[in-house]
């Protein structure tokens, strides 16, 4: 395959959204881990949990960039037969996406921020199970892709796995903003306590998932070995 | 200790590998994986593992640095801060060993002593960044940290030593691309270097905060650092991501 100057420029972003990604997570996650830890007052825990929230908009935005960034990929590489129509529909249902997951995580401590959130779920589950049924669909000669391009039909039905594991990731961390309320009310208590640190242990096995799961998409692109 | 020499072994281990591999198969593969690709994805995980933490660090150095907040909520900013910067630390400690063993794979190669002292900087490096971060109140901690400076305008030197006379020789005729690769990780080292020293008042404040909580003239000293040190930070991400793409590129 020759490599054109635009299939560079579309490696590259997809390299830096790698980047913005899981590199930036490390930090979402170091802080949400510190806000768990009860010895530290309650102003401290809660500025963490806001920080992490509000560094998060940077993963955020790279796991919703990772669908059209993805799409540019694999046409440039003649694996996607993608008209020009349905170029500017990925694009456009991306940027609605992620506009409704960010005003979701940004306006979380909102009522209508809140319904926007889940609404952003659906999109989100759609969009996994959707993947997932395209790249299998694919795989048997039905789907958009190359069915040739084992590799990517593997990264595209991933990338929609990811897609459940970070809806996971949302479902099991939502009782953590109703124990901080109760946390800030009622003061400590191991009752409380116990929910937060439940609620983070219970974050952490769809966190680590969508880790190794983005980390091995990326080891498959470089490596293409399957 | 047992288990570091266990860690630092098995890291050595694994870049002969990559560099044996690199050295025997093709850059083209499909269907199985080579060592060149193995060294390559090492090399893009330490990027995303070295700019994306970086990013986060930034932010909490800001807050770090904010008079609103509590000096609890600081010191515990500064202690975040610490753990997240181990990130970069790490990965510009490995990066030029894992570069330096891809380099061979697009044509470069090096003398049997120059590329054992290119896989032995990598565990070297990084060995000298774990003991500074989890032994800093040890003497030999306190020694690498002190010598932090010295040891990062050696590396910059010798990078461009290297660059200068590779060049004199025409050994980055095809390959000019890894030239400006190496001058941008000598500039990072270098920008590193200055960060941290403008970064000194910015430590020392959240050091004495804990304890003698702030003042007037600490935050001021907290700001005037954080502002001083901003230039190389952004510098820092603009030279990555300018090595970045030069890699994916490769002019």
């Amino acid at each position: 395959m020759e490599m054109t100057e635009t299939f560079m420029f579309w490696k590259y972003l997809h390299i830096l959204m790698f980047v913005g990604w899981v590199g930036a997570d490390m930090s979402v996650f170091l802080s949400a881990k510190k806000s768990i830890d009860e010895s530290l007052p309650f102003d401290t825990r809660i500025t963490l949990l806001h920080m992490a929230l509000r560094i998060e908009l940077i993963p955020r935005t790279m796991w919703k960039a990772a669908l059209p960034l993805g799409v540019m990929l694999s046409r440039e590489m003649g694996l996607l037969q993608i008209t020009d129509m349905q170029l500017a529909f990925v694009w456009i249902f991306s940027i609605v996406w992620w506009a409704i997951s960010m005003t979701g995580a940004i306006w979380y401590d909102k009522e209508w921020g809140r319904k926007f959130a889940h609404f952003g779920n659906l999109l989100i589950f759609g969009v996994g199970v959707g993947l997932i049924a395209a790249a299998i669909a694919s795989a048997y000669g039905y789907g958009p892709f190359d069915a040739n391009a084992t590799w990517l039909l593997w990264k595209v039905g991933l990338y929609g796995l990811i897609n459940l594991t970070c809806l996971a990731i949302v479902l099991a961390y939502d009782p953590m903003g109703p124990a901080f309320g109760r946390l800030a009310v009622e003061g400590t208590s191991p009752e409380i306590e116990g929910l937060i640190t439940r609620t983070f242990n219970i974050a952490v096995l769809p966190i680590w998932s969508t880790y190794f799961l983005v980390i091995s998409v990326a080891f498959i692109a470089t490596t293409k070995f399957i | 200790m047992h288990k570091k020499i266990i860690a630092i072994a098995l890291l050595g281990l694994s870049i002969w590998f990559g560099v044996a591999q690199a050295l025997t198969l093709s850059v083209e593969s499909d269907g199985h994986i080579t060592g060149y690709e193995v060294v390559l994805f090492l090399h893009q995980l330490l990027f995303v593992f070295w700019l994306g933490p970086d990013l986060g660090r930034y932010i909490w150095s800001t807050r770090a640095a904010d008079p609103s907040l509590s000096p609890t909520t600081r010191v515990t900013a500064g202690e975040l801060i610490n753990k997240i910067e181990l990130f970069p630390r790490v990965c510009i400690s490995l990066m030029l060993t894992v570069g330096g063993i891809l380099t061979e794979a697009v044509g470069l190669t090096h003398p049997w002593w120059q590329m054992a002292g290119i896989v032995l900087l990598g565990p070297v490096w990084l060995s000298m960044v774990l003991i500074g971060h989890f032994r800093a109140s040890t003497d030999l901690g306190k020694l690498i940290n002190n010598t932090d400076v010295l040891f990062r305008l050696f590396m910059a030197a010798a990078i461009l030593a290297s660059v200068s006379y590779s060049w004199s020789t025409g050994r980055f005729d095809t390959t000019q691309w890894v030239a400006g690769k190496l001058l941008l990780f000598a500039a990072i080292v270098l920008f590193g270097m200055l960060m941290r020293i403008r970064l000194r008042p910015f430590d020392a404040a959240i050091a004495t905060m804990s304890t003698t909580g702030p003042t007037e003239a600490s935050d001021a000293a907290m700001s005037r650092s954080l502002g001083l040190a901003r230039p190389y930070i952004f510098g820092i991400w603009i030279a990555l991501a300018l090595a970045a793409w030069l890699g994916v590129a490769q002019p």
